[in-house]
C-alpha cells in the first residue's frame, strides 16, 4: 500500500478541474475496484434487461445469477488479494521483478481450482438449465482473473489503464447485449450472461496484456507467494473477514428474511434489501479516494520520515518530536476524513430520499428505510476500514484482524440474530456491527499509536528467525522443481538460438 | 569436597595455560569431587573437549553464549516488575553497581526470561529515561541494540540452574566470575576467584580493537565487564592472582585486599629435569611453545625470526602448540611464504619434552601473558628464554625483589621485531651466556614454582575459606 500515494502526488499535480476529477476516479478504482466495477456492470445491465419484454422472473433470474457470482468470486478473491499485493510489494522492494509474474499465474490457479469446487457443486445443485450453469462458471472464472489483474495493476500505479479498458470492456458489453436481445432475438439471461462475460473477458485480455507488457518473463515456481502464508497468515483472514463483514448480511438477508425471494432453485434474492444496499454502497466512494489522495500523501512523508529516524540514528528528540508531528497529521487527516464521510452521507440520505423514488426502480418507504440505514453503516465501515488500513501501515497484522474479525462476526451474527428475533429494522445490525469495526479499530489503532516505539523497537524478536513452516516447505519444494526445469529450458532456447546462428 | 569449577572459553574446549593448569590442578586433587561449570561460545562445541576429563571430574554443565540468541520471550512474567526492580535493572543498564542479591532473585528464582525482558515495556521505558536525561543526542536505535546484545548473555547466563557444591571457583571474572556468585548466592556457599590475567583489562582491549562495537559504544561495554568484575570481586571470599602486579591491579579495581593473595603457578619439575643439555649440531634451534592466536603475536616472531636469519643463518624455529584460530595460523604460513624464510616449522600439539631436547633456548612474543607455563616448563628444561615484557615474565626472567639467582633469559618490549631478533642473536651467539642462564632459570623454577607447592596452596586456600565461612554460618 505504501508508495501508492508517491505516484498520486504526481498524478494529482496536473492543475485544473478535469486533472482532479480524473485523479479521484482514478483513485477509486484502487480500493474498492472490484466492488464498484461490478455493481456498476450489473446495473447497467438490469437496466437495458427492465427494457425486453422479458418476464420478471427472467430479470430476477439474470440478476440472481450475476449478483451471486459477483460475490461468490470476490469472496473467494479476498483470501489472497491482500497476501499477493504484500508479496509483490516486497519483491518490487527486494528488486526480484520476475518473482511477479509467477505469483499472478500461481494464485490464479490456486483461485480458480478451488473457486471452481466450490462454485461448481453450488451451481450444480442449483436447479438452473445447464447453459446458464456453464455461462455463470465461466463468467465466475473470468471475474477472479480480473480482480486479480486490478490488484497487480494497482502496484504499477495504471490507473489510466483500468479505467480505460473498463470504460471501453462496459460499453461493448452493453453493445453486445443490446444486439444480443433486440438483434439476435437470444433470451434475455443467456444474453445478458453472455455479454457481460464478454465484456470481462475483453478486460481480462486487456489487463494481461499490459501485465505481461511490464513485468519481467518469471522465474522460480508460480507457488512462492505461499511462503507469506507462514510469515503473515494474518493477510489472508483479514481480507476475508473484510468481505464477509461487507456482503455477509446481504447473503442471510437473501437466505433467511422475510425479505428472501426464491429466484429458482437455489439462487434467492431479497430485491427490496439488495437495491437499496448498492446505491448506499456509492456512498463510502469519497472516503476511498479520500483515504488514498489526502491520507497517504499527507500522512506517509511524515510516516517515512519516522521510520527513516528509526533506521538512520535519528535521536531519540528527534523521534518523538516525529511522532507527535506524525500522529498530529494522522489524528487530523482522520478528522477530516471521518468529517467527509459524514457529509458525503448526508448528501447520499438526502439526494437518494428525493432522488430514488423517482428511479423506475420501485421503491418505497421500506426500501428508503433501508437505504438510509445502510448509508449510516457504511459510513462507519468507510470510516473504519481506513484505520484498519493505518493499522496495516504499521504493520499491526494482529490489530487488523482482530478489528476486521469484529466486523465479520458482528455484521453476520446481528444480522442472524434480528433476522430471527425481529424480522424488522433491516439494515440495522449492519450499522451496529460496521460500528463495533469503527469503535475497535479506532481503540487498536490508538492503543498501538500510544506505545509506537514500544511496538516498533521491543516487540522485534531479538534475531531474525526463519520462518519456517507448512507452506514455505511446500514452496521450497516447489522452487527446486521449477527452478530445475526453466534452467533447461532457458539453455534449450539458448542452444536453439546458437545452432540458428550457426546456420 | 565437591567443588564447582566455573570456567570462560578455556578448559576443557581449548588447549592453552590456563587449560593445562586447570587439569593438572583437578587431576592432583583425587580427593576432591570437581563439577565443571563451563561457558562456551556455540553449541556446536558441545562436548568437544580437548582434554580428556579425569574421573574425579564428576559432572560438566555446559552452558553456550548462542543460545541466548535462540531465546523467545516466556510472557508469563512480562510486565510484573516492581519499582525496586525496575531502579536495579536500570543500574544495570547503566552498569552501576546495582543489587546483584534482586537481580539474582529476579533472574533466577522468578525466572525472568531474559527474551521477556529485553522485549519488556519496562526494558524500553528504562532506556527512554536514560536516553532522555543523559543521551539525548545518540542515536537511540543503535543505543536500544546496544544494550540488548550487552544484556542477553548476561541475563541468560543469569537465568540457568547452578550446579550443587561445597564451593564454588571462577577463573575469572566476567560472565565466570558473575555465574559463580550467582552459584555460591544460590546455594550459600563460599566462592574464590581466581584470576591468570586482567579479564577486565583483556576485554577492554578488545573492545577498544573490536569492529563490531558502535563507537560512541565502547565506553558502554567496557563498563559493563568493569561491573561484571566488581560483582565477582565483592561477592567472592578469596581472590587470587599469580602474581603481586595483577594482585595489585585487582585491588586497583575494587578488590578488598584483605582477601586477596597471590598463588604462583607451578609445573611438574620431573618432567623436565631429565633432559640433557643440547649436544650441537650445527643449528640453533629455537623453540616457542604456543597456542596459535593473534594475543601471542608470531607475526612478530616470524618478523625477528627473519632478521636473525641475515645475522645467524643456522639458525631454525620450532613452533609448537594447537591451532586457536586457523584464519591466523594461515596469515602466518603465508607470511612466511611471502618473506621466503627457511626453517621455521609449525608441527602442531606435540611432546614439548621431547623437542625441548633438541632446542638452545625459547622464545615468546605474546603481546599479553599472565604467568606463562611454557617459560617454567622452558627453565625446568634448562633452556633461557627471550620473552616480551608483559604479564610477570620479567619476574620470571630476573626474579622477584628478594631473589638473587640472576637472570634466567632477556626481555624485550612487545611488538617489536627489532629487539627480538636482537635478544635472539645475543642468545644463538653466545654458548657462555645461554648456559649461564640455564642454570639461573633452572634454580628459580625448583625454588618458586614447583608443582605439589602450588596445589597444597589452593587446598589451604579452599579450607581457610571453608573454615572462615563456617565461622559465619555458626555465627
Amino acid at each position: 500500500m505504501a508508495g501508492i500515494g508517491f505516484e498520486l502526488k504526481k498524478l494529482f499535480s496536473g492543475k485544473g478541474a478535469i486533472a482532479t476529477i480524473r485523479a479521484y476516479s482514478y483513485a477509486t478504482a484502487v480500493c474498492a475496484g472490484p466492488m464498484l466495477l461490478g455493481f456498476i456492470l450489473l446495473f447497467l445491465s438490469m437496466i437495458m434487461v427492465e427494457h425486453t419484454d422479458a418476464s420478471e422472473h427472467t430479470r430476477k433470474l439474470a440478476a440472481s445469477i450475476l449478483s451471486h457470482t459477483l460475490l461468490s468470486s470476490i469472496t473467494v478473491n479476498s483470501l489472497f488479494s491482500m497476501l499477493t499485493t504484500r508479496f509483490c510489494a516486497d519483491m518490487i522492494y527486494e528488486k526480484n521483478y520476475e518473482r511477479i509474474m509467477p505469483s499472478f499465474y500461481g494464485s490464479i490457479a490456486v483461485m480458480m481450482v478451488s473457486g471452481a469446487v466450490l462454485y461448481g457443486v453450488f451451481l450444480h445443485f442449483s436447479g438452473i438449465r445447464l447453459l446458464y450453469r456453464v455461462l455463470a462458471m465461466i463468467f465466475f472464472l473470468v471475474l477472479i482473473v480480473v480482480w486479480t489483474e486490478i490488484n497487480y495493476l494497482t502496484m504499477l500505479k495504471d490507473f489510466k489503464s483500468i479505467m480505460v479498458a473498463f470504460a471501453v470492456s462496459v460499453a461493448s458489453a452493453l453493445l453486445l447485449a443490446a444486439a444480443c436481445i433486440w438483434i439476435l432475438k437470444i433470451e434475455a439471461v443467456a444474453a445478458i450472461l453472455l455479454s457481460v462475460t464478454a465484456g470481462y473477458m475483453m478486460m481480462m485480455v486487456w489487463y494481461f496484456a499490459i501485465l505481461y507488457k511490464t513485468f519481467p518473463e518469471g522465474f522460480g515456481t508460480s507457488l512462492r507467494f505461499l511462503e507469506w502464508i507462514d510469515r503473515i497468515p494474518q493477510l489472508v483472514f483479514t481480507g476475508f473477514f473484510t468481505t464477509l463483514g461487507l456482503f455477509g448480511h446481504l447473503v442471510i438477508m437473501w437466505w433467511c428474511s422475510s425479505l428472501s425471494v426464491r429466484v429458482q432453485g437455489l439462487f434467492y434474492g431479497a430485491p427490496s434489501y439488495d437495491v437499496p444496499a448498492v446505491f448506499a454502497f456509492f456512498s463510502i466512494l469519497i472516503t476511498t479516494v479520500n483515504f488514498i489522495i489526502s491520507v497517504e500523501t499527507r500522512f506517509y512523508p511524515e510516516y517515512k520520515e519516522y521510520f527513516s529516524l528509526f533506521n538512520d540514528g535519528g535521536s531519540i528528540e528527534n523521534i518523538d518530536e516525529q511522532e507527535k508531528k506524525m500522529i498530529r497529521v494522522l489524528s487530523e487527516e482522520i478528522g477530516y476524513l471521518a468529517l467527509k464521510q459524514i457529509f458525503s452521507t448526508l448528501i447520499f440520505i438526502i439526494a437518494g430520499t428525493i432522488l430514488l423514488p423517482i428511479l423506475p426502480l420501485g421503491f418505497d418507504d421500506k426500501m428508503l428505510r433501508i437505504y438510509r440505514t445502510l448509508c449510516v453503516g457504511y459510513a462507519f465501515y468507510a470510516i473504519g476500514n481506513s484505520l484498519m488500513l493505518i493499522s496495516q501501515y504499521f504493520s499491526d497484522m494482529r490489530g487488523a484482524l482482530v478489528s476486521t474479525g469484529v466486523f465479520a462476526a458482528a455484521t453476520n451474527l446481528l444480522t442472524l440474530l434480528f433476522t430471527f428475533a425481529f424480522d424488522s429494522f433491516y439494515g440495522m445490525p449492519f450499522v451496529l456491527g460496521s460500528m463495533c469495526f469503527c469503535i475497535i479499530a479506532f481503540l487498536i489503532l490508538c492503543n498501538y499509536l500510544k506505545k509506537l516505539k514500544y511496538n516498533v523497537l521491543s516487540k522485534q524478536s531479538l534475531f531474525a528467525g526463519d520462518h519456517g513452516g507448512f507452506f514455505t516447505g511446500m514452496a521450497n519444494h516447489f522452487e527446486l522443481r521449477a527452478a530445475r526445469v526453466q534452467r533447461r529450458r532457458r539453455t534449450d532456447v539458448e542452444k536453439k538460438e546458437d545452432l540458428e546462428n550457426e546456420k | 569436597m565437591r567443588i564447582c569449577m566455573i570456567l570462560e572459553g578455556c578448559y576443557p574446549y581449548v588447549r592453552g595455560g590456563v587449560s593445562s593448569w586447570m587439569h593438572s590442578l583437578i587431576t592432583s586433587n583425587p580427593q576432591h569431587e570437581y563439577v565443571l561449570w563451563v561457558i562456551a561460545p556455540e553449541e556446536k562445541d558441545s562436548g568437544k573437549f580437548k582434554y580428556e576429563l579425569p574421573e574425579n571430574v564428576v559432572e560438566v554443565c555446559e552452558v553456550f553464549l548462542d543460545s541466548a540468541l535462540k531465546l523467545k520471550p516466556n510472557g508469563s512474567n512480562s510486565g510484573s516488575f516492581t519499582a525496586e526492580e525496575i531502579s536495579e535493572l536500570k543500574k544495570l543498564v547503566l552498569a552501576r553497581e546495582p543489587d546483584w542479591d534482586l537481580l539474582f532473585r529476579v533472574c533466577n528464582e522468578k525466572k525472568t526470561g531474559a527474551g521477556s525482558f529485553l522485549m519488556s515495556e519496562e526494558f524500553l521505558n528504562i532506556l527512554l529515561d536514560i536516553c532522555k536525561n543523559e543521551y539525548p543526542h545518540i542515536a537511540f536505535t543503535d543505543f536500544f541494540h546496544t544494550v540488548r546484545s550487552m544484556l542477553l548473555p548476561i541475563l541468560y547466563l543469569l537465568s540457568t540452574d547452578p550446579p550443587k557444591a561445597d564451593i564454588y571457583h571462577a577463573t575469572s571474572t566476567g560472565y565466570g566470575g558473575m555465574l559463580g556468585a550467582l552459584g555460591a548466592w544460590k546455594y550459600k556457599r563460599p566462592y574464590i576467584v581466581t584470576e591468570h590475567g586482567i579479564y577486565t583489562r583483556e576485554r577492554e582491549e578488545e573492545i577498544l580493537r573490536a569492529k563490531w562495537v558502535v563507537p560512541q559504544f565502547r565506553q558502554q561495554w567496557i563498563d559493563m565487564f568493569y561491573m561484571l568484575a566488581h560483582c565477582a570481586y565483592e561477592r567472592a571470599d578469596s581472590v587470587t592472582a599469580l602474581f603481586q602486579r595483577y594482585s595489585d591491579i585487582q585491588t586497583e579495581l575494587g578488590c578488598d585486599p584483605s582477601k586477596q593473595r597471590v598463588i604462583e603457578n607451578g609445573i611438574h619439575i620431573e618432567n623436565f629435569s631429565d633432559i640433557p643439555p643440547k649436544t650441537p649440531d650445527g643449528y640453533i634451534d629455537i623453540t616457542a611453545v604456543v597456542r596459535i592466536h593473534p594475543i601471542k603475536d608470531l607475526k612478530t616472531m616470524i618478523h625477528a625470526f627473519f632478521a636473525l636469519k641475515q645475522r645467524v643463518p643456522n639458525a631454525r624455529l620450532h613452533i609448537l602448540g594447537d591451532t586457536d584460530d586457523e584464519e591466523y595460523r594461515r596469515e602466518c604460513v603465508d607470511l612466511i611464504k611471502q618473506l621466503e624464510i627457511k626453517d621455521i616449522d609449525m608441527p602442531g600439539n606435540v611432546n614439548v619434552a621431547e623437542y625441548l631436547k633438541g632446542t638452545d633456548f625459547t622464545v615468546l612474543s605474546s603481546i599479553s601473558e599472565g604467568q606463562p607455563l611454557s617459560v617454567l616448563e622452558s627453565f625446568a628444561a634448562g633452556r633461557p628464554c627471550v620473552t616480551t615484557d608483559v604479564g610477570c615474565c620479567r619476574n620470571l626472567l630476573e626474579g622477584n625483589e628478594n631473589d638473587n639467582i640472576g637472570q634466567a633469559g632477556i626481555v624485550v618490549p612487545p611488538m617489536h621485531a627489532k629487539k627480538l631478533a636482537d635478544a635472539m642473536e645475543v642468545l644463538a651467539t653466545n654458548t657462555q651466556l645461554r648456559n649461564e642462564m640455564a642454570a639461573c632459570g633452572k634454580k628459580r623454577v625448583r625454588t618458586y614454582y614447583v608443582h605439589e607447592n602450588m596445589v597444597a596452596r589452593y587446598n589451604e586456600n579452599y579450607e581457610e575459606v571453608l573454615r572462615k565461612w563456617q565461622g559465619s554460618v555458626l555465627n
